[in-house]
């Protein structure tokens, strides 16, 4: 089987809970946005599929082979997050090297060409670069490695506007020339929305949301009218339904539904579509 | 493997080539000094091998650990790479200690001789024996015991990375204090215990039946050491996490 099958993993730090029986799957060549609040669990899940910690409970399995501790499953995964791993005193060129030496299929020539483009100079040391050209210089990493799966954990963690869109075009860019599976975990849903394919929501440690973005858009709705009305419409909705959230302005209310083609909306009541951020707000903040 | 092994040896052989070159220069101010002020120097500088594969041993780890963890390397490989990189360390450290002391002792000019843990340690035994024996003995001991300090020190940063906070505060200063301070204590408070400490530590280092010491009783020690440690040292890499 491709891809990468997480199942039933549980994490915990002392007396705090970080994954809570989680079981999902990366399928290959797709992009997935692994999306939760500060402290959900999003850093500890990649921590764990890439081997650098342990759950407590369950494993990861890379193409159908358990990958913990496994030397052929690792060298398919590529992580690259706020953490640099690589020695401070490295250069950035040097850095290239060492990952080339570690990962044959590492493109050297890309990473130099993308240094370039987004002017991080090479011959610095990794320890003197800003925030964002860390940021930078682990995304080049990420996008030259050439590896099937690779793992973005706050990828524009300090870049600028300009920084951020050239990152998204060329990680699409090289999408489409060498379809590989993409995961990343963000706070800039805007951003990413119109990049990921598959969106993963996890909320405390557990999987709240876990299917393609346009599904979880094309079934959710923000419904609109006079209180009355919308808690009427709410009432008559199928169990499959769920109301995530509510706001109430003077007279009005808006109610934001997950599951709810909207096919038996009654006049004076208004659908609109509800975008991931959105959605995203609603979910995690109950 | 071959590529952890290859990276770690080339960037550990700069300190190398840096500490050779500082002992080089420390033996040539010596003699030229004791040729112009006249008389011996019989220099301890040998010993100093021994601290700077503790050194390199404390600092090894975490850096590594990092760098391949990053690559896609399993704990095991890094753990096997690191040894292998002691391994051949400490061959070449030995080598060049025993060079050095061979060397000293044979040019005429050179009135400092350069001493070797297995030198003084077994100095009757050495003395006494044939040069290929004494070579041998030479060389082993030398190996044995810088890949115990080595691996001493990669065990002691292990277990440093793994502490939580207190623990870290108590290995950095705890450490330290036994040594330097723990030590000549136990030697004015309790001589009794410390007598018997060095007996214990001569009689396992093949001081038990002869003045002069069996370094063979020694290797066997120093290789169940090695054994014990490095045993350790994997139990602690396998738990390392990021």
């Amino acid at each position: 089987m491709k891809g990468i099958e997480v199942k039933n993993i549980s994490k915990s730090f002392k007396d705090t809970q970080a994954l809570r029986n989680v079981t999902l799957t990366f399928e290959a060549e797709k992009i997935y946005g692994l999306l939760g609040r500060n402290g959900a669990g999003k850093s500890t899940l990649l921590n764990i599929i890439s081997n650098r910690k342990y759950p407590n409970e369950g494993y990861v399995s890379v193409d159908g082979v358990p990958s913990a501790e496994n030397d052929e499953a690792l060298r398919k995964m590529f992580l690259i997050n706020e953490m640099n791993l690589y020695p401070e005193s490295m250069k950035v060129k040097d850095a290239f090297k060492v990952t080339k030496t570690f990962y044959p299929s590492f493109d050297e020539a890309n990473a130099l060409k993308l240094s370039e483009m987004f002017e991080l100079n090479i011959k610095k040391k990794i320890k003197s670069l800003s925030t964002g050209y860390q940021s930078i210089f682990r995304n080049i990493l990420a996008l030259s490695v050439n590896v099937p799966y690779v793992f973005f954990d706050e990828p524009v963690l300090g870049l600028d506007a300009y920084h951020r869109d050239l990152f998204y075009r060329l990680l699409i860019e090289k999408y489409s020339e060498e379809p590989f599976t993409a995961v990343i975990s963000t706070h800039l849903i805007e951003e990413v929305a119109n990049v990921i394919e598959e969106v993963i929501i996890i909320k405390k440690g557990e999987i709240l949301k876990n299917q393609s973005r346009d599904s979880i858009l094309e079934n959710s709705c923000t419904v609109s009218g006079t209180i009355s009305q919308v808690d009427s419409y709410v009432a008559s909705l199928p169990a499959k339904a769920e109301v995530i959230g509510s706001d109430v302005i003077g007279g009005l209310k808006s109610v934001y539904i997950c599951g709810d083609d909207g096919a038996r909306l009654p006049e004076g009541l208004e659908r609109s579509p509800i975008d991931l951020q959105k959605l995203f707000i609603q979910l995690t903040s109950m | 493997m071959k590529k952890i092994l290859k990276y770690q040896c080339f960037d550990l052989a700069k300190a190398l080539v840096v500490y050779y070159l500082v002992i080089l220069l420390i033996i040539s101010l010596a003699v030229i000094g004791m040729n112009v002020a006249g008389g011996t120097e019989r220099s301890g500088l040998g010993f100093s091998s021994e601290f700077f594969c503790l050194i390199v041993g404390l600092c090894m780890f975490r850096e590594y650990f990092y760098l391949f963890m990053q690559n896609g390397v399993s704990r095991k490989k890094i753990f096997a790479g690191a040894c292998m990189c002691l391994v051949i360390l400490s061959a070449v450290m030995s080598a060049m200690d025993v060079l050095a002391l061979y060397i000293l002792e044979a040019l005429p000019a050179a009135n400092v001789s350069y001493m070797t843990i297995s030198s003084t340690l077994y100095s009757g035994y050495v003395n006494n024996a044939g040069p290929v024996l004494r070579l041998l003995v030479e060389l082993v001991i030398s190996f044995l015991v810088m890949y115990v300090f080595f691996v001493v020190g990669y065990l002691i940063s292990i277990c440093f990375y793994r502490s939580p906070k207190p623990g870290k505060i108590g290995i950095a200063v705890g450490l330290p204090l036994l040594v330097v301070g723990g030590m000549p204590v136990l030697m004015v408070a309790f001589p009794e215990v410390f007598a018997r400490l060095m007996s214990f530590f001569l009689f396992i280092m093949g001081y038990s039946d002869t003045s002069s010491g069996n370094p063979f009783i020694g290797m066997v020690t120093l290789i169940v050491l090695s054994l014990v440690i490095t045993g350790l040292s994997y139990r602690a890499v396998k738990g390392a996490q990021i």
